[in-house]
Parts: C-alpha cells; structure tokens; sequence
C-alpha cells in the first residue's frame, strides 16, 4: 500500500500519466478527487467507438493501447425489444497496438443507477474526448434494444458502422434513425436484396465503406458507382471488370462524381494489369512518392502512380497494389484543398 | 513518448577537464554523511545547482562542512546516491509533455527499489526534490504498474484512497481544526434544531 494522495501534486500527476486505459479509467471512478486528478493528468483517448449488439461496447484507443469496456445486465428482460438499462458490471479487455496481446480482467461490478449517460459523460470528461462519438456500430443481436433508447444516448455520433442484425426491419429502422452522418459504413447482407438502395448512395457523406466485413459479397455495379456523392469511397464488394473501372475513370475525366477525393476497390480474383486499367487515357507514370493528406489524421502514401486530368483540369492519379490474389485500385483527386506532398524519389 | 527517443540534454563527460572531478560531501537530516562524484551529481537539477552556486574547490569540499539536505534522511539519501553514481553521465531525458508517456525500469533500478512502499514513497518525494527526472521517472512507474489489473475497489486499497464521504469527513475536520467555532455552532444548530426551532438567528 502507498498513500497516492500524499505525493506532491505534480507526481501524482506523473504517474497517472504512466498508467494505462484501464488504472486510470479505475482511479477515476473511485471518488471526485480521484477523477479530478485524472482530467488534470490530460490522458486523451483518440477514437472512441460504440458496439451495439446483444450488450454494449466502449473501445476508446489511444496511440497505444485499445480498450474495450463490455457492459452487461444479469437480469435482462427476455422479450423484445429490450430497454437500455443502467449496467450492473463492465468486462474489460486491453490491447497493446505495437504488440497485440489481449489482456482480460476481472469483470467490475458497478455501482447502482449510472447508466450509459454517465458512463458516456464519464469517459468523454476523463479521456478528454469530444462528446460526439466516432462511431457507432450495430452487430448481430438476438433480442434488439430499443432503438429509440440507443439514439438518445448515442445518437451524438460521426459515424454509423452497421452489419446485419439478423433482422431486416431492424437494420432499415438503423439507417433511418441515424443517417445522415458523416462517416457510414454498411455490408452488403444488410440489405434484403444485398445492393444499397440509391436514396442511401446518393448522400454526401464524408466517408463511405461498403463490404468492409464481409468482401464476398460482389453486388455494387459501376451504374451505382456513378450516383455517389461521397468524398472518400472504399469498396470491398464490387462487381466490375477492370473495362469498367477504365469507363468509370473516362466518366471521371467527363466529370462524373466531381467531389471524389479518394475511392478504392479491390478486384478479388485476378491478376488485374495497368494498361487495361488505364487504356486510352492520356497519362504520365509517377515514380516517387507522394503523401496524401485529406485533413486531420486522414493520410495516405502513394508510393507511384498514373497521373492524368479531367476536363477541368484537376489533376488524379490512379495506383495498383497487388496483395496475392487480391488487385487494390486506388484513385487520387488532387483538389486545390488536398495538401500532396513529394517524397524521396525511388527511381 | 519513448525515453530512448527523447531528446536529450547531453552531458559531456569528456568537457569536464580531469582535475575539476571531485566528489561532494552530502548531510542527510538523520547525520549520515555521503561522498558523491560530481558526475553524478549531475544527474540532481537542484543538487547541481547548489554546487555551481557555492563554487567550493577541492579544499573547500574536505574542509568545510557536509552539505546539509534538511529533509531527506540517510536511508533514502543512500538510494538516490547510489542512483546517481549508476546512472553518472547518462543523458537527462526531457519532457516534451506528450501523454500517455512509455517508462521502462532498467534491471539495476528495479533491484534499487526492490524495497518497501514507505521506503519508495520516501524515494519519490526526494527525487521530486532533487529534480532527478530519469529517477522521479521509474519511481513513478514502479508505483503506476502497482495499479495494474486492479478493480477499483483494489485500487482503493492498493493507493489508500478516501471515498468522497471520507474526502468530506475529512476536510469537515480540517475546517474545524482551523475554527474551534465551528464546531460550536454546528452544535448549537444542532441542538435548536433537536427543540423544534425552525430559525437558527
């Protein structure tokens, strides 16, 4: 035993600096002092993310480490929906970044009556994180929650993460609660017919991710491609010939999809080659490497490229990463607000 | 931040021409004497302040007296020295205030703190006095990793923490102790209250 409170002000500060996720998340729930301390000691979480599931979730990251706060009720009504209820213990699990290892620990009993508005101020004020949440994702589930519930408590968020519940009405209920938001990504099995309904395709989200979980599924066409809105588009599950990603780039030269900044595909099967990618557009091989920065901690390295123009001069580049079976096409918009900068040169 | 990856103050042990390398006598509060290099000394931001600014020579250090460090006693004052002369020369790591930070303890400090807590708690608050980073550093780590795969209610016991009720009781009693009035009339108020008085003036 050590009397922590009896240090000087500035080493107890230090060594809440030099504690993990979990102790400092620990010392802050043991009194108003304890928590005080902890905002004091500007221990910030990165990301912070919700699971939506049978349970709940926290993972809140930093640069080094993940943790994951699962949270249960030992007395959960067994009828449908069920209501978002205070949680009577929390499990939590660390990961080291650098060096993956789980490590579990005892589940936490908690105190009576702080419900997922407490715990979500609670985190957000210790971690100093905003008190917008950077994703929520829905998970298969059993007995769904009250969707109402989870948007007045979660409903402060970026981004909507969803895969399939195991019930359509529901995951349609999902997207109609929570989109718009700035940053969507959904699987393909969410939709009963398995393709994303243009309504949802044409919004202007700042990211959108399709397939992400489950890339087998091949059922976005090059026609859905082109109502898109998004700034940043990354597609796992594509059904499209490396002729029609070449239209799909002849269009963007046209000016179809004008506010692209970044857009990915992966052809599964294959050994895609350049020139079918890139036939019949007039372009210049890169060969250094460039860093691409959207803003925030959004960067990208090109290590080469085909550069060409649209019509309006905006100047793309288009890059092939091969990884086994798998070909990555990944495309480049150069706008006036994108910051490209050039590298060591490799050839 | 990495400590092996911080920048660095250097501490040029090649600058130091070789007759100036003489060894301090230190004074802890309990009596006991110290004699420590003055490459080691270095490793102190406020130790090493204090010789610079008492400019002794070698003379003045074996004929004047010890030194005197009011507050640390012998035990503890031994630790940092030893510390000290282990680490002699090491480069000074200097915060860059980047949380969350990455300490390691090297094998020889953990032997040196493999001591007991109310000899580390000592250890901590003379290496805060001393300034000695690379020290206060591990010292702080050690009793960090003491919170490691605890429950709250561990770590409660663990760091002897008050609840708010004992945080309130406690700073009840200090108010109290300040004004012995206090207490009066709060039993006072207590007692009108008792004889159904509604209004305390």
């Amino acid at each position: 035993m050590l009397p922590l409170l009896r240090l000087p002000v500035n080493v107890i500060l230090h060594i809440i600096r030099l504690m993990d996720l979990t102790e400092i998340l620990g010392l802050s729930l043991i009194s108003k002092r304890c928590k005080q301390l902890v905002i004091e000691a500007e221990t910030k979480a990165d990301f912070l993310q919700v699971v939506i599931e049978n349970s709940v979730t926290f993972i809140i990251k930093n640069s080094i480490t993940e943790m994951w706060l699962a949270f249960s009720n030992t007395d959960d009504a067994p009828f449908s929906p069920k209501r978002l209820r205070a949680p009577s213990s929390v499990t939590i699990s660390t990961y080291d970044l650098e060096n993956p290892v789980e490590v579990l620990m005892d589940p936490w009993v908690l105190s009576a009556g702080y419900d997922f508005k407490d715990w979500l101020k609670h985190v957000c004020s210790v971690f100093h994180h905003r008190d917008i949440i950077d994703y929520v994702q829905f998970e298969q589930t059993s007995i769904p929650f009250d969707l109402k519930d989870i948007k007045e408590v979660f409903g402060k968020t970026d981004g909507l993460d969803v895969r399939h519940t195991g019930c359509y009405e529901y995951n349609q209920l999902i997207l109609k609660e929570f989109l718009p938001v700035k940053h969507f990504s959904v699987d393909t099995e969410v939709f009963r017919d398995s393709s994303v309904p243009k309504n949802i395709l044409i919004q202007h989200f700042e990211t959108f991710i399709f397939g992400f979980h489950n890339e087998n599924f091949k059922t976005m066409k090059l026609d859905d491609l082109l109502v898109m809105n998004s700034k940043h588009i990354d597609i796992q599950g594509l059904e499209i010939s490396p002729k029609e990603f070449n239209r799909f780039l002849k269009l963007w030269i046209k000016g179809a999809l004008p506010q692209l900044e970044n857009f990915s595909i992966v052809f599964p099967n294959g050994r895609v080659e350049e020139d079918e990618v890139i036939k019949g557009i007039n372009y210049q091989k890169f060969s250094s490497q460039r860093k691409f920065s959207r803003g925030g901690n959004e960067e990208y390295i090109i290590p080469d490229g085909l550069d060409f123009y649209g019509k309006d001069g905006l100047k793309a580049s288009v890059q092939i990463n091969y990884d086994g079976p798998k070909n990555y096409f990944e495309l480049f918009v150069f706008h006036d607000h994108i910051i490209v900068t050039s590298e060591v040169k490799n050839q | 931040m990495s400590v092996e990856n911080a920048p660095v103050v250097d501490v040029d042990e090649a600058a130091i021409p070789v007759e100036k390398k003489m060894y301090y006598r230190f004074e802890s509060n309990d009596k006991k004497e110290f004699r420590v290099s003055e490459l080691a000394i270095q490793q102190s931001e406020t130790l090493n302040r204090l010789v610079e600014a008492m400019g002794y020579t070698s003379e003045d250090v074996e004929n004047k007296p010890a030194i005197a460090i009011e507050n640390i006693d012998g035990k503890t004052l031994k630790l940092v020295f030893q510390w000290c002369e282990h680490h002699k020369g090491e480069a000074i790591p200097v915060d860059d205030g980047s949380v969350p930070k990455i300490v390691e303890i090297p094998e020889f400090d953990a032997k040196l703190m493999d001591i007991d807590n109310g000899l580390l708690f000592k250890l901590i608050w003379a290496a805060d006095y001393l300034n000695i980073v690379q020290l206060l550093n591990v010292s702080c780590k050690k009793v960090a990793n003491m919170a490691q795969g605890k429950t709250p209610a561990q770590l409660r016991r663990v760091y002897l923490l008050p609840s708010d009720e004992e945080d309130e009781a406690a700073k009840r009693a200090a108010q109290e102790a300040q004004d012995p009035r206090a207490r009066e009339v709060e039993e006072e108020f207590e007692e009108r209250k008792r004889q159904g008085g509604n209004s305390f003036f």
